[in-house]
């Protein structure tokens, strides 16, 4: 159990931007595993909050599907919907749509089933956002003329996932939490300034570029795969016609 | 506990001492954050037992009625002004006929059965929002700040991260006002005086955490808000420019 507890004592001081606790993981012996096992529990530990709100969600909330057919039975009695009748074929074009939409909404809705997948997505994604974050941070620290070695700089910017506590409240059902990019920033700032001993302009840098550079390549493949798509989509169209 | 309460009423009246030995805490963020936290979160107590009343009570036939007659009355005062043409007429009856529908559907999802009782899920609903809203607070707090950290930093400000952010966080102090907020005429204007206050306080905050000078730390606390001003106007003006000239094109042809 002290594992644990000091684990969450040293998440809850880097949150605040405690630079002790940061010093603590860049001291550790062996700071990598004690970052790795500080996200794997954090991450357990927000997946089951977050499957306790949804199932809270799911059980205040009606069922989706008596919910469209309350919607569709009234909109039916509008004029406009009348009029879409008399034009043959309208009518089935516009179920056809609305079926979709409304399938798309079906995923969006709270499913404690689906909720359960977290248990593995949630720590899983930390794990990948701190790989990654880690060693481009690690690299542009060293550029800088940082001073830490990769082992210190994965274990102190495993706390920049502190930020993610907040997260905790969605145990309770409609509490949503956002805009936590901007904490995760300072921590890890926080964390690369305590490790490499960076002067401030250069920490802001090393800590800044890894989300731009993620957020760049993230674009540049989905426009890449928007492009391959709509280009599909246009060639059957056109071998359609 | 004590020790808060006379931090928070030293911070309003912008005692300089008392604002010092705060910044000089080890724990200055973490305090910093309760006492925001906390004032957000009383601040939005009474909207959010409005919220909860609301979401408590049934949405039945009486409530929608209700609504209904609020909003015929206000398109009865838009009548007062004078006869409307038939285009018009007849969009507001397409309005008021798309209005009724729109009723009609909200009262029957409400009457849908749910897991919970009805009571339960409007309890959830009312305290998610009021949670929703104190820490959204939070989030926009520390991202503004970041903005305010990097002016001060650039024009020579001192002060550590941490110390920064739990000594601007005291400026939700004055914010407690817009406890009042929902109280019907005055409320918005005691609001608005809290927020004026807590700017006040915000630009105190910076200058004793960057050991800077008012003028600095006014520039420093407003710059990134005046930059946002002016390109959202920018962007106004040239989305405003675009859209005429479209238009013109488009009846010139």
């Amino acid at each position: 159990m002290q594992p644990v507890t000091r684990s969450f004592g040293l998440l809850w001081d880097a949150l605040f931007l405690q630079r002790d606790a940061y010093a603590h993981m860049r001291d550790d012996d062996n700071p990598f595993v004690e970052g790795l096992f500080i996200l794997v529990l954090l991450g357990v530990l927000l997946a089951v909050a977050a499957m306790i709100g949804t199932t809270l969600e799911w059980a205040s909330t009606p069922n989706l599907d008596a919910v469209r057919d309350v919607v569709l039975k009234n909109l039916q009695t509008m004029e406009w919907y009348q009029f879409l009748q008399r034009s043959p074929g309208s009518e089935s074009s516009f179920l056809q749509v609305w079926n979709s939409i409304w399938n798309a909404f079906a995923g969006l809705a709270p499913s404690p089933l689906r909720s359960l997948t977290g248990i593995i997505t949630r720590p899983l994604g930390l794990i990948v956002w701190w790989l990654v974050f880690g060693l481009l941070a690690h690299g542009l620290a060293r550029v800088f003329g940082g001073k830490g070695t990769l082992n210190q700089t994965l274990g102190a910017t495993a706390l920049a996932a502190s930020p993610q506590l907040i997260t905790l409240l969605t145990v309770l059902p409609f509490v949503a939490v956002a805009g936590l990019g901007t904490w995760t920033l300072l921590c890890g700032y926080m964390a690369l300034r305590t490790v490499h001993d960076l002067s401030w302009p250069r920490a802001v840098f090393a800590a800044l570029l890894p989300p731009l550079i993620i957020g760049l390549v993230v674009a540049l493949i989905v426009s890449a795969v928007l492009v391959v798509g709509f280009t599909i989509a246009m060639a059957s169209f056109g071998g359609g016609m | 506990m004590n020790d808060m309460l006379i931090l928070m009423r030293d911070t309003a009246l912008l005692r300089e001492p008392a604002m010092e030995a705060f910044r000089d805490r080890k724990d200055a963020m973490k305090r910093g954050v309760a006492i925001l936290l906390a004032c957000f979160l009383i601040a939005g107590s009474l909207a959010g037992l409005i919220s909860l009343v609301n979401h408590v009570r049934p949405f039945g036939p009486e409530q929608a009625d209700r609504i209904r007659q609020e909003v015929l009355q206000g398109f009865e005062q838009f009548q007062f002004y004078g006869a409307m043409d038939p285009d018009a007429q007849a969009f507001l009856d397409q309005f008021t006929q798309n209005f009724e529908s729109g009723l009609r559907m909200g009262v029957e999802i409400a009457s849908l059965p749910t897991v919970l009782p009805k009571g339960i899920a409007g309890f959830f609903t009312a305290l998610g929002g009021w949670l929703t809203t104190a820490f959204g607070r939070l989030t926009a707090f520390l991202a503004y700040g970041i903005w305010v950290l990097l002016f001060a930093k650039l024009m020579g400000g001192s002060g550590g991260v941490d110390r920064f952010f739990g000594l601007t966080a005291l400026f939700a102090v004055p914010n407690l006002l817009s406890f009042f907020a929902p109280i019907p005429c005055v409320g918005p204007m005691i609001a608005f005086v809290g927020w004026v206050w807590g700017v006040v306080v915000y630009i105190k905050a910076v200058q004793v955490s960057q050991r800077f000078t008012a003028g600095r730390a006014a520039a420093a606390a407003l710059l990134p808000a005046a930059i946002v001003i002016f390109v959202v106007a920018i962007l106004s003006l040239l989305s405003m420019i675009g859209f005429i000239a479209a238009v013109s094109q488009w009846i010139g042809s």
